[in-house]
Order: C-alpha cells, then structure tokens, then sequence
C-alpha cells in the first residue's frame, strides 16, 4: 500500500491539475506527475479516488469537471497498461454513472472511450459494463448538442462498442439506431462525418436483417445519407488532418454499399444524380453505383438491369449522339468511369452454363449485346466498305471527312465498350462474341482476301496475293478493336483459369474457337500488306499494321494452353508465319523486333501453365534454324540479327542458352582458326566473326546475368579461344587493320565476361591451363612483338581482370612483370589500357586472402614485394627490348613510353587505393614528384623508374599533367573511372583514405614549390579533389580551404584549366553551404571576395562565371556582421557581370546582386 | 494597401506565358540583351494591389518592351489595369527600380503608360521620367517598402 | 578645342548631384576647393594641392560632411567669402556649414520646408539664402548675426516643385526654375516689404518640359536655361533691371544637340562659354557666335564648340566652371565620380 508521505506530494500535483486558475502547462504537469506515479505503481487508481472523493463530488461543477476529467485522461492514458477487472467495472460503472452528470460529460466520456479500447491482453470491461455505458450514453449524451471535440469522442465510443462488443449494441438496437440518426443528420465537421459514415457501415453490416433495426429505418437513413452526396468538400488551408474530399467520398460509398437494404433507394437515387449536369455528381455516382451493385449482388442488378443500362448508354454514346460533338474533345473521364462501372456490372453476369445461347430475359448482358448500338457498329462498318470496296483504297488519315471521323469514333467507342463487356466474366464473354463475332467477319471477309486454296497459304505467296491489298484507316480500326477485346479476353482467360486450375469450363471460350481462323488469318494478312514497299504510303501508317497485326497474333497465340481458341493446324501455321518473318531478310526492323518478342511471349506463355504445348516445341526449331543460320552465314539474314533474336529467344531458360551458347562457341573458334590465315580480304570469314563476336559480346553473354548458363559452356569457350591463339602460327598473316583490332576487342570482352561467370575451380583451372603457356610464348624480347603476342597479353590481360580474388596465380613474379611489360610496350598499342587495368586488377586481389601468391621458384611474393617489383620498373627495360634508358628512343616514342607507364602507375595505384593498401603512397609521391618535377618525396628504390620518366625540357608540361591526370584517376569512385567492375576487392571510404593522406604531402611540396611550379600542382589538386565526393570533402574542409582558395587565383591564369577552375569551384560552393565550411569563409571572407570577384570576369569559361556568381551570392548567408562591410565593393563588381555577353551569366549576376541588396534591409 | 479600397477591385487576370528555355549557345558568341531578357526581368514583379504578376495583368507584355543593345537604350511600355489607376506611378517606379538593379549602369531607361490607357497619361510619363522624384520616392520608407514588396520574387 | 580629365575623383558611394566652386578658389594663392553633395547623404570637399601651376595638380579629399543629412544632399553652395556652405537636402533640411581652418562644423539647420529642399543659393552680398522644394515653394532667409537664419517670405507662385534657385550675380533678383516648365522672376517690393514674383517666362518662348537650371553670365544681364525639353534658351535683360515691368526676354533657344534630358547648364565668369551637362553622359560646350552683329543685339547664334562624349559612364547632373580659371571644368555623375576638365582651345581667350 503506498505510503502517506508521498502523498502529500502528488496531492500538490492533483490539486495542480483541478486548479484551474494554473496555466495549463502547470495543469498539464500536474496529471503526467501522477500518471507518472501510477504507472511507477506508486500509487494505486482507487486510491486516487478515495483521495480525489471531495473533489469528485464537490458541488463545484468546475471542480467536479476537472477531477472526472483527470480520471478520463488517465484511462485514456493507460489504455496500454494491464488492470484487473474488478477495477475495469468499478470504473465502467463509475463513468457510466458519471456520464449522467453533463458538467463532467467530456471527461466521462473520454473515460469511457479509454475503457473500451483496451486490449484484450491488458483485459477489457465485460460485455455487461459495455451494455452499461452504452445505456447510459443513449439515455444521456444528446450528441449534436456537444462540442465538435465530444462528438469526436462519442463517435469513437460507438465505434468501438459496434466492434468490440456488437450484442451490447444490439441489447439496444432500437435507441441506438435513433440516436444514429440524428448523429449523421447535418453533420458537418469532415472528422465527425467520417467516422459517421463508418458507423453507418458498422451497424448495417451487424444488422442485415430487412425487419432489424436497421431495415426498420433504412429509408430515413439513406435519406439523411443521401443529402451529402456528392461530397462537395475541400479542405481549409490550414486544414492539419489531412482529411480529402476523396476520403469522404470513398467513406460514403462504403456505407451505402454496405447492405443491399439500400439498394431500392440508392440505385434510383444514383441513376437520377447521373443526369446531372455537374461533372463531380456524373463521375462519383457512376463509382457508387458500381461499387454498390457489385456489393448488392446479382439479384440487386436483376431488378434495375434496364434502368442502369439506360443510364449507362447516355454517357457511353454521349459523345457522338450529338452532331458537332465530334468536333468538342469528348469527357474522357466519364466515358471511362461509365465503362468501369458497366463492366462492374457485367461481373456479376452469371449465365448459364449449359447453353450460353439462351440469355436471361432482361438481364443487364442481354440489354448490351441485343441493343441496337451494335448494329449501328456493323452498319458503320459495312456502309464503309460497300463504298470503299469498288477502288483499291489508301486509307488518307485526317482528311477533312466527317462521316469518316464519325465511323472511326463509333468503332473506337465501340469497340472498348465491347472489350469492357467481353473481359468481364465467361457469360459476358461468351455472349458478346458470340454476338459480333461472326458478322464481323462476314463484313470483313472480302476485304482481308487471304482465305483461299490451302497453296496460297504459303506466306511467301501472300505478300503477292495481296499486293494490291492494304488496309484502309476504318478497317484498321476495326482490326485494332478485335485486338483489344482478344488481348481482353486472354486476360480474362488467364485469371479464369488461375481460379479454376485446369479443369476449368471452356464452353465460353466457344465462339473464339469457331472464328479463330478468320482471327489469324486477318492479322497475318494486315501484317503482310505492311511489307510490300509501296511509295504511297506513309511510315507511321504502316508501322501501326504491323502493330496491330503482330500484337494480335501474339494474343490469339498466347492463350493459356487448355483455353487455346487455336487448333493444332493454326499453330503451326503461326508459327510458321513468325518463323517466315523473322527468318526473312527484313530492313523492317520494327516490325522484325516486335516478332521476335511475340514469338518469346507466346512461347513463355504456355510456363505459367505448367504444361507442354506446342510452344517450346516450336521455339526450339526456331533456335535451331537460327543457328544454322549463322553457320551456313546465308546472306538473307545478318548474323547480328539472328544473335539478337536468339538471345530474345534464349531467356526462355538455361538449357536453351546453354546449348545455342555452346553451337555459337563452334563457330567462333571455327572463324578464329581461319581468321588468322585470310589471306584476301574477299574471304566471309571476317564478315562473319565480326557480327558474330559482336552479336555473343552483345546479345548472348549478357543473358547469363537473367538465367545462369553453364559454366562449363563458358569456361570452354574462354579456353578454347585462348588455344585457339595460343597456336596461330607466328606467320600469322593477321593484318593491324580497323577490322581486326575490332574482332581482337570483342573477343577480350567475350573472355572476359565468360572468365567473370565462372566459379572460382573453373577460373583455378584456367590458371594452370594459360599461366605457363603465356609466360613461355612472352619469355622473348618484348621490342620486337608480333601481334600474336598482341593476342596473347590481351587474352591473357582480360582473364586476369576477372579472377575472383580467391585465386592463385603461378608464377606470379614473371606474369607481373610481363604484364607491366606490355602496358607499356609500343608494339601492344591497342592492348596497352587492358594490360594496364589487368596490373591494377593483380595488385588489387593480391595476396588479399592471406594466400601468398606462387613465384616460378616456390617462394612466395608479398603484396610489398609485388609492389616494388613495380616501382622498381626493371619490367621497363623489358619493355624497351633491353636497352636502357629512352636514348635509343626518337622523342616522341620515349614520351609514348613514358605516358604509358604513367596510365600502368595510375592503374596500379588505384588497385592498392581501391583494397585500401598503404602502398598507393609510393606511387602516389612518385607521381607528385612527376607533377611537381622535384625529386623529393621518392626513396631508393623508385629512383630507377623515376630516372626513366624524368622529362626532358619539352616533356615537363605533358609529363606533370599526364602525373596529375594519373593522381585523379587513383582518386575518382569506380563508377565513373570507367574500371569494369571484377571481383575487386573494395575497402570502404578508400577514396577518403586517399585523398586525407595526399594533402599533407600537397601541402609539404607546395611550400618548396616556386610561384609558376604551383600552377601545375594546383591542377593536380584540382583533379584529386574533383573525384571526390563532396561529403568527404566537407570532413576535411578545414585542411582544404586554402588549397581551394589559392587554386582559384593560380589556375586562372591560362586557358587549358579552365574545367579543373570551375570543378574547384563547385567544390567551393559546396564547402560555403556546409555549416563549418561558412565558418571558414566567413574568417577568410576577405580573401575568397576578391577571389570571386576576379573569376567573375573570368574570360575562357561561362560555367566559371555563373559558378562564381552563385559562390559569391551564397555568402549573404553568412554573419551580417562579416559580410556586411563587402556589400559596396561586391555591388560595385558585379555592375560588369551585368553586362555579361552570355545571357545565363547576367542571369545569375541578377540573382547575386539582389541578395546582396537585401543586406541592409 | 492599409485598408482603403482597391482601385480594381476584381481585375481580369490572364494566363502566365510559359517561360521560353533558350538553347544555350556554348561558344563564345556574344547574346546581347533582348526584350525577352528585359521581360523576364519585370513579369513577376507583383502588382501593388492584386496578388497577381503584372504579366498576369496583362501590364506588361515582352511586345511593349524595345530594346537597344547597341544603342543602350530601354524603352517600356505598360497598361495599368484601369483608366484612374492611381497605383500607375508606382507600378512604374516598380519597373524602373528593378530594371536599374538588374541592367547594366549604361542602360538609359524611359517608363511610359500606353497611349490612352491612362487618365493622366502625360503628367505619369513626366513624373516616371524625372530622375529626382524617383531618387527622393526611394527615399520614402513607406514607398519603398512598398516596391520591395512588389519586387520580393516568389521564388527568392 | 578639346578637354581632358584631370583627375577623377572617387569617394562617394551613391549618385553625385551637384559641385560647388569655392569662389575664391586661386584668388591671392588661395588653393582651388570644390564641394560635391551626393545620394550617399554626405558632402565631400576637395582641395587642389597646388592652385599655382595648374598643370600638376593634385586634388584630394580633406573633409567628409556627414551624419548631418538623413537624405540625399541635392545641392550646396558657398558663401560668397566661402566661409560658410550651405547644403540641402531630401530630408527637408538645409545646413549651413562654417569652415573654420579646414574643419566643417555645422552651425545651423534651416527646417520649413515641408519635404525634400532641391536647391539652396546665396545672394551676392551673402546676406540672403534661398531654398526652393518639392513643396512647391521657394524660401528667402536672413543672415542675422551668429549665423542665425530668420525666415523672412515664403513665396508661392509655382504649380509644381522648384527645381532651383539661383540669386542674380549683383542685384536682390532671384530666379527660379521648376517642373511647372516655368522659371519665375522675384524682386523685393520696398512698399509692401515683401517679395513678389516680377516676371514668369512661360510665354510661347517658355520651355515646354522642367526647367532644370539656370545660370546667369558674368553681368549678369543674360540668363541661360536648361529643360527636360533638350533645349537651351538664353535670356536678355535691359539696361535698367528694377524699373521695368519685364525683366528678361527670350533672346534664343539653341535645340537640335541634346538628346537626352539636360540636367545642368553653366556659365563661365571667367571665359562665358556655356556648358551643360546631360542625361546622354556627354558634356557640351557652347559659344557665342562672334560677328558684329550680335553686339547690336540683332540675332546672335551660339554654337557647340566641343562635345565630349562619354564624359561620365552614367547621367551627368552637374557641370561647373571654375570661377577663375577659364580653362577648368568640374562634373559631377550619376557614377559617383566628380571629374575635373582641362578644356583647350582659341575661344578660351
């Protein structure tokens, strides 16, 4: 039991609480004090009360209030914590007693509601307490007469007794129900209504019952419903409950459809707000009434099938009833809404399923497919095509014609309203094609001249056939619109049969079926008139046949299989039609394009079905032609288009891919061995392996990441190429020509794509397979390279690039040194970069698995070791045949040499950077003593190299960029380094490692350096600083902010820095919107004005101009007191950057200069 | 303005012009400054009294705008929105302040009315063109206050 | 004949709208001194280092005049002893300023006026001050003794603001010149003790827009006007000023050379070419066409003799020429910079 001496303390805060003299603050603390108390069970609830006893029953009223609200927002406060249920009912009793009481009503009620929405696990009161409280709030509470604020809380009181405790509700129905009534009655606070319109939906769900209390009063209560509708609300500015017209509406809906008791009322009621002129009534009543019927059911719609379908029509054909309505843009938006709400309908279309034929009188179907509309459909039609049939027509679109717009907008609209009716349930389905469909074709028959003797089906035939023939624009429409409703249909079917699984009912289907060979046959026979190149007729048009021709027969052709409306003969003949198409030399490539995805639709069509059709069948013949195909390199089909439609074809699984990857493999190999014995450039072998390493690089690798190929495929094809090199003959009469160097390209893509999909035993195996074989065949001097060795350091270049880091690479030593050697080797000119990228990649992985990589000897080499071996450069010498020294060299093939070794230092920097190893420094300091052309910084070791790369007077300025240009490489992210990502080993924040331990070395070589020595190093900088992120930037702001400061005046002295200015710059903006960063300006604030205000004019560049204007306009930002004094001088500057010769300068220096205008106000 | 009654009460307020995006032309070729450009300077400026732009207002439009790169010279024309509009002169001190912010200092400008939309359509012109009266308006913390608030852009 | 900037002088951060002459300036050895009032709400006076040998001059600033003014100072000019300048002001008040051993002190302000004082200008004796506004109406004050100021007539008589007064080189005659396009003639009327307005020259030879300034030759017996209306206009007066009803009449209007407002025209004692000072940024001078003619009062023409273009970057709102020195010129624009103009050529002498 809790002590007294405590009491005295809360009994401060309860008096706190009910004095309301206090601020509420003090009020406020009051009551978190004692809840504080009680949920510390510091103190106990009755003994609260027992204290509180004077101050519940005082005949102070306010006082009263106060203690009665206290206890209610305590409840409402521990409506989470467990009490017994003793307690539960002395409060249920105490509140409901309290509610009587209309002084302390609002804090009754709030306990009341607390009560009520406890949990069950922290027990809740029993249904006798809930009957209690809800007695005495009907017999009490007169609703409208409280505050917005209580009727909230009388409304969710209700709410929950309705969910949580539904007898108790009904134990007084009758009074429950009335009061209803007069809560929604007027009621005009959103908040208030939406939790009325629930209440609504509640209650009539809980009563269904047409003699319940509900049905007792259901036509009062649709009329007082009724009055909001439409919801004409929209929400006041400063409106904080977010509550939308749409909430409410949606709201209303629910409960007018929540029981069909309405449905005498609300369907008449809704049809008559239809006519209505306004656009909200049309639209929302058209959503009510199909959501109501739909919730109704079929019985509701039985009785008013004509009534709606009256209705309907008016807005369907609303359109173009009117004469000049086609001229006015027609309301979409309720043509739409009137479509979805008769396909709610037609949803509930049961039909019979014996015989289809036999429609229930008067049923909504009945009322679509018998109305006379359709017939006006086919007279339309068919008036057109008597007067059109006569002369060959070519259908002119947009001519002035408006009995040919109307016939276009009927069919449209139609056509959709048929689609809408034909997808919504079998019956519809059945009924509706059962209806068109064979008149349809009647029409049309004469006018798509293709049915004929079985000869003339041979589609080689058809082009001629129809050579004549080409659809006019009502007759494409038309076709359009049979397409739209199989595309319905098949939609339909699908769903169907994902209800239904396969024992489904296909009687439905029926009519399709019947009609099914004049389906095909006129989407074959519009996409063949598309192809005959005839002058007459322009582009887009024939574009949309082949559109409509070839979505089509993917429709009919995609059916799931047990609901296939095609027979066995019309498959194949599909299938050959496709197969003609995209096997026939086609300059359409659109429509070439849009088969080959149709055949890959149809054929994945039948998977989700799980069942073998004729589908896969068919795709594998396909593939199979394809591939020979390119084997027998027949000119009537590139190869690169028969790689694309393969690889289309192959995302249909793995073993597909697979073997075709395989067949391909042959024949590249097949091309490869004769390609370096082409002794004439007539020879086909060129003209194929080129599309076709084009094509596998291209169309067929990339398919591993969708399905994983096998990667024994992959692995073969990475072998056998690499022996297929491994053995040209060294007189080889392979020619440096444009051709070559690009099959040479794709076929490195190739392997390394294949090599990066193997797993790390196959790539282990490929080790032990090339390592050796590469080191003999390189074992020669490398100043006199024959392009097989070309080949053989490239190949062997990109497989090291996709090793996983995992793998051992023998004789480690040599492959490094050979490689380094053939980045930077003359003769390799085109394999140079990969070898480059293939060092990075070694020093990258290295050793990074604790493994010590293998050295010829057996002895190990150290990530260290492997570096200095680079550092050291002897591989140099190598490279230069053995001479040392560029002596031997003419000039510009030394500076060659050199920039080469400055790209393998930045790749190989950028390796270590990457893995986060401390050794990029080495290379780094080597390449800033290049930039800074001093030889600090460099141990022993590097001298070596660096004696090598020391530039002449000529080089300095060629040999310092290309160093700075190698600084910015090893810092840019490698997204945009253009480094292929491959298994590299990647520490985070290894850009910000890098550029934090570069600027203390900047700082050192910049305090040596003499003024135009800085230059130069400030370009260095600028590189390094624009590859990184700003984010990191800002970290290190504080260090950087000089640098930034002098590389703006240094670099703006010539022209060629103009970009690493303006990157500089926005570094600068960036650091002046970063809180320390303003800190920094701000001290520096005299410095970076003047900076500013120079760059301003600054001549070669308009991004540095506008850059620095946006600098100089963000300082305002700064203390007043600091900028303040610049305002005049800055004003004064920018009066010339007015008169700026680009416009977008003058732009922002308008912007600028009102910022600092506004200074003084 | 301070409670007394707008002018207009209820002007007719016309579409904005969607803004022209220039090509930017990324050699160094001079783009001297044009009525566009000038227009783009003045169509947001607020009208005293309506919480519409004066392009919306149809008081200014880019045809009443001529410019002279060469020669320096700004001409504008407006309309205030009704015949008395006694806000005319300080739509036109609004024109002119921002126009002397944002041109170059060699830029002579003249202020006009359109012939006839204006009662006093002289006696605006010459107040608009004396240099003096503008300086000594500027200095008028009530008038000034007032421009700025016409000239604070929306987007600032 | 031609002319060349001495010297630029920087210093003011706003408009500069008038410069005074010290007009002792170079008598007796005494150092050139020119005052220039601007839109910064300060004065500025400058000194010449040496008044002997114009050609190496050097001018600088040796005082600042500030924290008096809450405005714009429009105009100021010095007593005819310069020991005192007086300056006026947007803010309503016009301050006379004692110079005692190079420091300025402010030792009265005159208060009335109901809004911005435009001009400000001394009598020939310095016992008279008067101001002119935008309140329409133009101030005489007295010089009591202990630089007190007793306001001695107010006069109304112009429709709109007064651009400028100016007092008549010898006599109690004042001019003045205002927005109304008209320039007013007001002389002491001995019976009634108070001022009148003799003559208002707004006739068909009036000027058609504001008046700006107006400047009287060395006599005094001619007047010349500038306006808005781009013209010039000289006015000739008869032999015996007072005694007459019409004081000036329209001698000729020299037009077709401005094309932009003429903000200042001014007379040199010294060498009576005419310049001006215009909203085209050029400085022009002007001189008396020189034939027999002329003398006899027949139809005497002044031509442009010099038109300098781009004098000032902006507007030029002020030209005065040096009361001694007939070869130096001071400008005043709206780039905040006052030039002083070493003009060259025959009609000097």
């Amino acid at each position: 039991m809790d002590g007294t001496p405590l009491s005295s303390s809360w009994l401060v805060h309860l008096r706190a609480y009910v004095n309301t003299d206090l601020p509420s603050s003090h009020q406020i603390e009051g009551r978190d004090a004692i809840a504080e108390l009680i949920s510390k069970n510091a103190l106990s609830l009755p003994r609260l009360v027992s204290e509180m006893g004077d101050i519940l029953t005082s005949t102070d009223a306010v006082m009263r209030a106060r203690g009665i609200l206290l206890l209610g927002e305590l409840w409402m406060h521990f409506v989470a914590k467990p009490f017994d249920a003793t307690i539960l009912h002395h409060f249920a009793a105490f509140f409901a007693a309290r509610l009587e009481d209309w002084h302390s009503l609002h804090g009754a009620l709030i306990g009341s509601l607390a009560l009520l929405k406890r949990e069950k696990h922290v027990g809740v009161v029993d249904n006798d307490d809930a009957k209690a409280l809800l007695k005495s709030a009907l017999e009490n509470v007169e609703v409208q007469a409280l505050v917005q604020e209580d009727r909230m809380f009388c409304l969710e009181f209700f709410e929950c007794l309705l969910v949580g405790y539904p007898e108790a509700i009904s134990s007084h129905g009758t009074l429950f129900v009335e009061r209803l009534c007069g809560i929604i009655d007027g009621e005009k606070d959103p908040r208030c209504l939406l939790l009325g319109f629930h209440i609504v939906e509640l209650a009539a769900q809980i009563f269904p019952d047409p003699a319940g209390y509900i049905g007792s009063v259901i036509e009062d209560l649709f009329d007082l419903l009724s009055c909001y509708f439409p919801i004409s609300f929209t929400p006041p500015p400063d409106d904080n409950w977010g509550i939308t017209r749409e909430d409410l509406s949606v709201a209303l809906m629910h409960c007018l459809g929540a029981t069909n008791l309405f449905a005498e009322f609300s369907i008449p009621f809704l049809l008559d707000k239809l006519s209505s002129s306004l656009k909200n009534a049309k639209l929302d009543s058209l959503k009510f009434l199909g959501f109501c019927v739909s919730r109704y059911g079929a019985e509701e719609l039985r009785n008013h099938s004509t009534a709606i379908w009256m209705a309907l029509k008016q807005e369907l054909f609303s359109s173009y009833k009117v004469e000049e309505a086609i001229s006015k843009e027609r309301d979409n938006q309720t043509f739409h809404e009137a479509l979805n709400c008769l396909q709610a309908c037609l949803k509930l279309q049961a039909g019979n399923k014996d015989d289809m034929l036999s429609l229930e009188r008067n049923s909504l179907l009945e009322l679509v497919v018998e109305d006379p509309f359709i017939n006006d459909f086919f007279d339309c039609i068919s008036g057109h095509l008597i007067q059109t049939s006569a002369r060959v027509t070519v259908c002119s679109t947009g001519n002035g014609d408006i009995a040919l717009e109307r016939a276009l907008t009927t069919i449209k609209e139609t056509g959709l309203i048929l689609t809408m009716a034909a997808k919504a349930s079998p019956a519809s389905c059945f009924a509706v094609t059962h209806r068109i469909f064979p008149n349809l074709f009647n029409l049309l028959r004469p006018g798509i001249c293709i049915k004929g003797s079985d000869d003339e089906k041979k589609f080689e035939g058809i082009p001629v056939k129809s050579s004549l023939w080409f659809p006019d624009d009502v007759l494409l429409t038309v076709l359009e619109v049979i397409r739209l409703i199989i595309e319905g249909v098949k939609g339909l079917a699908d769903s169907v049969l994902k209800l239904q699984g396969t024992y489904s009912d296909v009687k439905w289907i029926g009519p399709l079926q019947l009609n099914s060979e004049d389906l095909l046959m006129s989407f074959i026979a519009i996409t063949v008139s598309g192809l005959q190149n005839r002058m007459d007729i322009d582009a887009i048009l024939i574009d949309r046949t082949w559109n409509v021709g070839v979505a089509g027969l993917q429709a009919v052709g995609s059916f799931p299989p047990q609901l296939s409306i095609l027979s066995r003969v019309q498959y194949d003949y599909l299938f050959s039609f496709l197969k003609y198409i995209t096997l026939s030399k086609s300059e359409a490539t659109s429509l070439w394009n849009r088969t080959v995805d149709a055949i890959r639709v149809i054929c994945t069509a039948e998977e989700h079905f799980s069942c073998q059709g004729l589908g896969s069948m068919f795709r594998d013949s396909l593939i199979a032609s394809l591939l020979k195909e390119v084997d027998n390199y027949s000119e009537s089909l590139p190869v690169l288009c028969s790689l694309k439609a393969l690889s289309v074809l192959c995302t249909g699984g793995a073993e597909i891919l697979t073997n075709s990857t395989r067949k391909l493999t042959e024949l590249l190999c097949e091309d490869l061995k004769k390609f370096v014995r082409i002794a004439s450039e007539e020879d086909n072998t060129v003209k194929r392996i080129l599309p076709l390493s084009q094509g596998l690089l291209d169309y067929i690798l990339p398919c591993c990441m969708k399905v994983d190929m096998d990667v024994e495929v992959l692995l073969g094809l990475a072998v056998n190429l690499w022996h297929i090199v491994e053995n040209f003959p060294e007189d080889g009469l392979l020619k440096d020509s444009r051709d070559n160097i690009q099959v040479l390209q794709n076929c490195l893509g190739i392997v390394q794509i294949c090599v990066f999909h193997c797993d790390a035993p196959s790539q282990r195996y490929l080790m032990l397979e090339i390592v050796g074989p590469f080191v003999e065949a390189t074992s020669h001097i490398f100043g006199s390279l024959g392009l097989k060795d070309i080949w053989l350091i490239g190949f062997f270049s990109s497989m090291i690039i996709s090793l996983r880091p995992s793998i051992h690479i023998p004789r480690a030593e040599c492959v490094l040194h050979r490689l380094c050697a053939g980045a930077v080797s003359l003769s390799c000119g085109s394999v140079n970069l990969i070898a480059s990228e293939a060092v990075g990649c070694l020093v990258n992985k290295w050793q990074s698995n604790g493994v010590e990589m293998q050295v010829s000897n057996g002895i190990s080499l150290s990530i260290a070791e492997a570096l200095d071996l680079i550092i050291k450069g002897e591989w140099v010498s190598t490279a230069l045949c053995n001479q040392t020294g560029t002596a031997c060299l003419e000039p510009e093939k030394a500076l060659v040499l050199k920039m080469g070794c400055i790209k393998l230092l930045g790749y190989a920097g950028k390796g270590l950077a990457i893995r986060g190893h401390i050794g990029v420094s080495d290379i780094a300091m080597l390449l800033l003593s290049l930039v800074h052309c001093k030889k600090i910084l460099v141990d022993a070791k590097q001298k070596n190299l660096l004696q090598f790369l020391w530039p002449n007077d000529e080089e300095r300025l060629s040999i310092a960029s290309a160093a700075a240009d190698a600084l910015g490489f090893i810092a840019k992210d490698l997204g945009s380094s253009g480094w292929r990502q491959s298994h590299l080993v990647i520490k985070p924040l290894h850009q910000q490692r890098f550029f934090v331990s570069m600027l203390a070395p900047l700082e050192l070589v910049l305090k040596e350096s003499e003024e135009q020595e800085r230059i130069i190093l400030y370009y260095a900088f600028a590189n390094l600083i624009s590859s990184i992120p700003a984010n990191v930037i800002l970290m290190e702001s504080k260090r950087v902010f000089p640098f930034v400061l002098e590389s703006l005046s240094a670099l703006s002295s010539a022209e060629m820095f103009s970009t690493s200015l303006s990157s500089v710059l926005l570094v600068l903006s960036a650091i002046l919107v970063d809180k320390n960063g303003a800190e920094l300006a701000s001290r520096h604030l005299s410095a970076v004005v003047g900076r500013l205000q120079s760059l301003i004019q600054y001549q070669y560049s308009v991004t540095v101009r506008e850059t620095s204007l946006l600098c100089l306009g963000t300082l305002v930002a700064l203390p007043y007191a600091r900028v303040f004094p610049f305002r005049t001088q800055v004003l004064k500057s920018l009066t010339n950057a007015l008169d700026d010769p680009k416009r977008s300068v003058r732009k922002e220096a308008v912007r600028c200069r009102r910022a600092w205008e506004l200074l003084t106000r | 303005m301070n409670g007394s009654a707008l002018i207009n009460a209820n002007p007719v307020v016309h579409e904005r012009k969607e803004r022209v995006t220039r090509r930017e032309v990324h050699d160094s070729s001079a783009e001297p400054i044009d009525a566009l450009e000038v227009f783009d300077h003045v169509r947001d400026i607020k009208d005293p009294e309506h919480p519409y732009s004066l392009e919306q207002l149809k008081v200014v439009t880019e045809e009443a705008i001529t410019v002279d790169d060469k020669k320096s010279h700004v001409m504008v024309v407006f309309t205030p929105t009704v015949q008395h509009c006694s806000m005319a002169t300080v739509i036109g001190l609004c024109i002119r302040v921002q126009l002397m912010r944002c041109l170059p200092p060699r830029f002579k400008i003249d202020i006009k009315v359109a012939p006839g939309s204006h009662a006093s359509e002289t006696a605006v012109n010459k107040q608009l063109n004396d240099k003096e009266r503008i300086a000594a308006a500027l200095e008028n913390p009530n008038l000034s206050e007032l421009v700025e608030d016409c000239l604070a852009p929306a987007s600032y | 004949m031609e002319m060349d900037v001495v010297q630029e002088l920087q210093g003011h951060s706003d408009r500069v709208w008038s410069v005074a002459w010290r007009p002792d300036s170079g008598i007796s050895g005494r150092p050139s001194m020119l005052a220039s009032c601007s839109g910064d709400k300060t004065v500025r006076i400058w000194q010449c280092s040496s008044s002997q040998d114009l050609f190496i001059q050097h001018w600088s600033c040796v005082a600042v005049l500030d924290g008096m003014h809450q405005r714009t100072v429009r105009s100021c000019e010095w007593s005819p002893d310069g020991k005192l300048l007086a300056t006026a002001s947007f803010d309503g008040t016009t301050a006379i300023w004692e110079n005692v051993g190079g420091d300025f002190e402010c030792v009265a302000s005159l208060e009335g006026h109901e809004n911005e004082v435009k001009s400000v200008s001394w009598n020939c004796s310095g016992t008279l001050l008067a101001t002119c506004g935008r309140d329409k109406s133009v101030w005489i004050w007295e010089l009591q003794p202990g630089n007190e100021f007793e306001c001695t007539s107010v006069l109304h008589g112009h429709s709109q603001d007064v651009k400028m007064v100016l007092w008549h080189p010898c006599e109690d005659i004042l001019v003045s010149a205002s927005y109304d396009n008209s320039i007013k003639a007001w002389i002491e009327d001995k019976d009634r003790e108070d001022w009148v307005c003799a003559q208002t020259l707004s006739d068909s030879w009036g000027h058609t827009s504001t008046v700006w300034t107006v400047s009287f030759d060395a006599s005094g017996h001619r007047l010349v006007s500038c306006s808005d209306d781009l013209s010039l206009k000289i006015w000739d007066s008869h032999s015996n000023l007072l005694s007459e009803g019409n004081l000036w009449k329209h001698l000729c209007t020299i037009s077709g050379y401005h094309d932009r407002t003429i903000f200042s025209v001014h007379w040199s004692k010294a060498s009576g070419l005419i310049a001006t000072g215009a909203g085209d940024d050029c400085i022009r001078i002007f001189s008396e066409e020189s034939n027999e003619k002329s003398t006899l009062g027949g139809d005497l023409t002044y031509k442009m003799v010099l038109k300098k273009e781009k004098a000032h970057i902006t507007d030029v709102n002020c030209v005065r020429w040096h009361p001694q020195e007939a070869s130096l010129l001071a400008s005043a624009g709206d780039d905040g910079v006052v030039k002083i103009w070493k003009v060259a050529g025959e009609s000097l002498y």
